[in-house]
């Protein structure tokens, strides 16, 4: 791998990740085999979020810059340790990835050691998981929430005062208790609640009258809702909330690949979605800014647009805290979407092996390369 | 243990076991079969209390909802709702209810009308379920594949009592399991459901949950055996070998609408861990009350036995002669009374011994005194008399020479007196020569029958066939047959005899001495070879005690056998001489 390789991938992924952002780059050029130099016309805060795009060996799939090198693709996949990681090389030399049908497959083969590692344990299955002997569970609150997502297509849903009224009446403590068993946390709006910003930002929650407005609109609409139990709950959850505001939200489920979609031929109203929403304030710019390609395709406001402007050229980091101060009202003064919990998740890993964890609540899959295989207990098993 | 017992610290020691250790110990094992009994009993009691409960309360959680949709299901017959409102009504029950995940109404073709999910139904009406209460049938459970465990709940409508539809609702049974996890006996102690065909459903120990997501089977549990055998009674209690090896308490209860049963394992080293634990302080306490009876038994039994010992050490003591030995003992009750005593007895002991021999002193200075007055006043009166007789010019020179042979005599007589006193003091050394034992005692025999006649007493000698050879003294022997002849004869009644007779008896040459006296009573038989003891009125004693030492320094023996009233006979044995340069010599 050599600097013009590099900046070659940059050039051809980075307009496209970054959509307009990426106006902030005035050039990408290798300075000498391993320097790259990467100029701006102006401040630009995305630019290294953005650097995570993938980078291929020209001629190779595998990707070669993590800790592990991935290989194969479909039903099994196999990481291998990147000798030459910045950071250091893995303990574990090898991870191969493997699917199962079911939760239950795959934690009884956890159970029986054929299994190293469960990597995620939705909602439904997260209170059957205890901690044993032979496995420890580590649950995390995700980057993804849950939202319901608004369509251009619904022209009684465009106004912003309707969506604010809509997000008002939605009690997202109850869904969390609900409908998530409280495996989540409510969220009120696309930035993390444990995000640095958000240290000091007051969280609006829209008064109960704004909500009472709706009963005389006879709102209606349809939301997709995947084939999925969490899903569904959340989905009666919202549904029933609505109904006592007197707006109807008929629910019609759909595949995945249906609510894909409808996502990218933008016909739907709303659609019910566990989306990506952080950790950085990147994922929130390339999900809202009006002229990104994200699908869905969102709604777009100026106050959004020119918050997360805001963020992207800032000089300093109360700038950034200020821009993101901006892009939080302008969410709920005109809100893209129905933010309503951020997911809980669990993955259970096999004692064989010491879980070193970055931080109390952070995910422990995020610090793998540290997790050591215990001496005297090494793995058997297909690790 | 005889012999042990004979000696009072034995005895004492006895004593203490049979009136406090063996007591003690035996209400220490009864009191340990009562704790482990007691506390066995406890701890199943306890255990089937908890069995009990938990089965209890899942039956009736599982119930309660069962009645909970069989609720709803009244309140979507006949009331005149409209399908979306049944929608509304059943989307709002799952939500509300969180136990169920689905509700679905079917009409009386299976064809489902309405539904709690978004979607289809995915629950089917189930097939011959048993009834679990009222209309509510409830089919097997399950662990579905997101690892739950649910059953289904089916509820056949009715209209104008004809058959209209179905309600079905599937059930999860989470809440089993957040019940059977909360159960916790000790550290080690869990709870486990079977489902009626034996499937493991719930188990409390997170490492086995795995068994539950491997629906192992678990039919031939040995409490559900014992479960049948007992016709379903409401718990049982059995004690078995877990998977791990280690004996487990189990209880098991059944949860009779559900056909399930609720089983409370528990190892029994925990489960009897108190019970262990008390019951090694008990045997530490007995055993500490024991080490310390036995401890304070000792000192006290010390306490006790050391006067009795010293009174056994001192009376021994005593018995040996050892007057001056005393007692120490201080203590202020009788036996410090009783050593006092002892100890005055010893100085009275000391005092008459002192005043015995006193006495004996002062009887053997006066048997001394008499003996040599008796001895010495008959040659040295003699002696006078001859002298008086020789010095008068009437006498005749014949006359003369007879009183001057008894004045010889007489000074010979003092002489040998002397001799034997000297004797006394400082033996003669015995000077050895073969000698023939026959005509050594003829002489003696011979010269001793003039004072036999005097007395009437026939002296008279019988002899082995000769020569009997001896290595010997022939003055001394001389004197030994002497004394044994002068006293046989003295001790002889008139009329009476006197047998001097030799013999050979293997290697040994015997002279028995032998008369008709009077005798020697038993009790003096044993002293009459010491100095200055003798059964005469008269004489210092010495004879026999001088004859004895003699024979002795000749490698032989003197003994003595005596009966009262018929006579007595001293023997000598002499180790006999055969060698023919012996004879020669002797010849």
């Amino acid at each position: 791998m050599t600097a013009a390789q590099v900046v070659e991938a940059l050039h051809r992924t980075l307009p496209g990740t970054m959509g307009t952002a990426f106006e902030d780059v005035a050039g990408i050029v290798a300075v000498d085999p391993i320097t790259v130099r990467i100029a701006l016309r102006r401040p630009s805060q995305f630019i290294v979020e953005a650097l995570e795009t993938s980078i291929q060996k020209p001629g190779s799939q595998d990707v070669g810059t993590g800790a592990y090198i991935a290989s194969g693709r479909g039903a099994s996949v196999t990481l291998r340790a990147n000798a030459g990681y910045y950071l250091g090389r893995p303990a574990i030399d090898q991870i191969v990835v493997t699917s199962y049908p079911t939760v239950r497959a795959a934690w009884a083969e956890l159970l029986r050691g054929n299994v190293d590692m469960l990597n995620e344990v939705n909602l439904d299955a997260l209170d059957s998981l205890q901690e044993s002997s032979n496995v420890g569970v580590f649950s995390f609150i995700r980057h993804y929430q849950y939202m319901i997502v608004f369509g251009s297509r619904a022209a009684n849903l465009r106004s912003p005062e309707v969506r604010r009224e809509l997000s008002a009446a939605i009690d997202r403590e109850a869904i969390v208790r609900d409908a998530m068993n409280g495996h989540g946390v409510a969220s009120f709006g696309p930035v993390p609640p444990q995000h640095w910003t958000m240290n000091g930002i007051p969280i609006t929650t829209a008064s109960k009258q704004l909500a009472t407005n709706l009963a005389a609109r006879h709102l209606k609409f349809r939301c997709l809702v995947p084939a999925d139990a969490v899903y569904e709950r959340v989905a009666l959850a919202v549904k029933r909330q609505l109904a006592a505001v007197s707006v109807e939200m008929e629910l019609e489920e759909a595949s995945q690949e249906d609510v894909v979609r409808a996502a990218e031929m933008d016909t739907f109203d709303a659609l019910l979605g566990d989306i990506i929403s952080g950790p950085t304030l990147y994922r929130s710019y390339r999900h809202w800014y009006s002229k990104t390609n994200f699908i869905p395709r969102p709604l777009g406001s100026v106050a959004i647009d020119a918050a997360l402007d805001r963020i992207r050229h800032a000089r300093s980091d109360e700038e950034y805290r200020q821009g993101v101060g901006a892009f939080q009202r302008a969410n709920d003064e005109d809100p893209p979407a129905l933010f309503l919990a951020w997911g809980e998740r669990a993955r259970a890993v096999s004692r064989r092996f010491s879980v070193t964890a970055t931080d109390k609540n952070a995910d422990v899959l995020d610090s793998i390369r540290l997790w050591r295989p215990l001496i005297g207990r090494q793995t058997t098993g297909t690790n | 243990m005889r012999r042990f017992v004979r000696h009072i610290a034995g005895r004492f020691a006895l004593l203490l076991a049979l009136a406090a250790v063996v007591p003690l110990v035996a209400y220490g094992i009864v009191s340990i079969l009562s704790l482990q009994r007691g506390t066995r009993r406890e701890v199943i009691q306890g255990n089937e209390n908890v069995a009990t409960r938990a089965a209890a309360e899942i039956t009736r959680y599982v119930t309660t909802n069962a009645e909970l949709l069989n609720a709803l299901a009244a309140n979507l017959q006949d009331t005149g709702l409209t399908t979306a409102q049944k929608d509304r009504i059943l989307k709002n029950y799952v939500l509300q209810i969180r136990e169920f995940r689905e509700i679905s109404l079917f009409d009386e073709h299976g064809t489902p009308v309405v539904t709690s999910r978004i979607g289809k139904p995915r629950v089917e009406i189930p097939k011959n379920a048993p009834t679990l209460i009222d209309d509510v049938s409830m089919s097997g459970i399950r662990v579905d594949e997101d690892l739950l465990p649910t059953t289904l709940f089916a509820i056949h409508l009715t209209r104008l009592g004809e058959p209209s539809g179905w309600l079905v609702g599937q059930f999860s049974l989470e809440e089993m399991w957040r019940t059977v996890d909360r159960i916790r006996i000790g550290a080690h102690g869990y709870a486990l459901v079977l489902a009626s065909n034996g499937e493991l459903v719930a188990h409390g120990d997170p490492d086995k949950k795995a068994l539950v997501a491997l629906s192992r089977n678990m039919s031939t549990h040995p409490l559900l055996t014992a479960l049948h055998a007992a016709n379903n009674s409401r718990a049982v209690s059995s004690e078995y070998a877990g998977a791990n090896g280690d004996t487990q308490l189990g209880v098991a209860a059944t949860m009779a609408p559900l056909g399930w049963t609720m089983i409370v394992e528990q190892p029994t080293r925990e489960a009897y861990a108190n019970a262990s634990v008390l019951q090694r302080q008990l045997v530490i306490t007995i055993s500490v009350a024991l080490l310390l009876m036995i401890s304070v038994g000792y000192l006290f039994g010390r306490q006790f036995i050391d006067p009795i010992l010293a009174l056994q050490r001192g009376t021994q003591a005593l018995a040996a002669g050892r007057l001056e030995e005393r007692v120490d003992i201080r203590t202020q009750d009788e036996f410090g009374e009783l050593g006092q005593a002892f100890n005055t007895m010893a100085d009275k002991l000391i005092e008459l011994q002192e005043n015995v021999k006193r006495q004996e002193r002062q009887a053997m200075f006066g048997r001394i005194a008499a003996g040599l007055v008796h001895d010495l006043s008959h040659p040295i009166q003699n002696i006078g008399n001859s002298t008086r007789l020789l010095l008068r010019d009437d006498v005749d020179p014949e006359t003369k020479d007879m009183f001057r042979r008894t004045i010889e005599r007489e000074l010979n007589t003092l002489k040998h007196f002397m001799d034997d006193l000297r004797n006394i003091v400082k033996p003669k050394p015995i000077e050895r020569f073969v000698m023939d034992v026959n005509g050594s005692v003829a002489e003696v025999v011979e010269s001793m029958r003039p004072e036999g006649d005097r007395t009437s007493v026939t002296v008279e000698s019988l002899f082995a066939e000769g020569p009997l050879l001896i290595e010997g003294d022939r003055f001394a022997l001389g004197r030994v047959y002497r004394n044994l002849i002068t006293n046989a004869i003295q001790a002889t009644e008139p009329g009476g005899r006197v047998t001097v007779s030799t013999s050979r008896v293997g290697d040994i040459i015997e002279i028995a001495v032998a008369d008709t006296g009077s005798g020697i009573p038993a009790d003096r038989l044993g002293a009459i070879f010491e100095d200055f003891m003798t059964t005469k009125r008269r004489g210092l004693g010495l004879g026999l005690a001088i004859s004895k030492r003699i024979v002795e320094q000749l490698d032989g023996t003197i003994t003595v056998e005596s009966e009262v009233g018929r006579g007595t006979t001293f023997t000598l044995r002499l180790p006999a001489r055969d060698d023919r340069s012996a004879q020669a010599a002797a010849s």
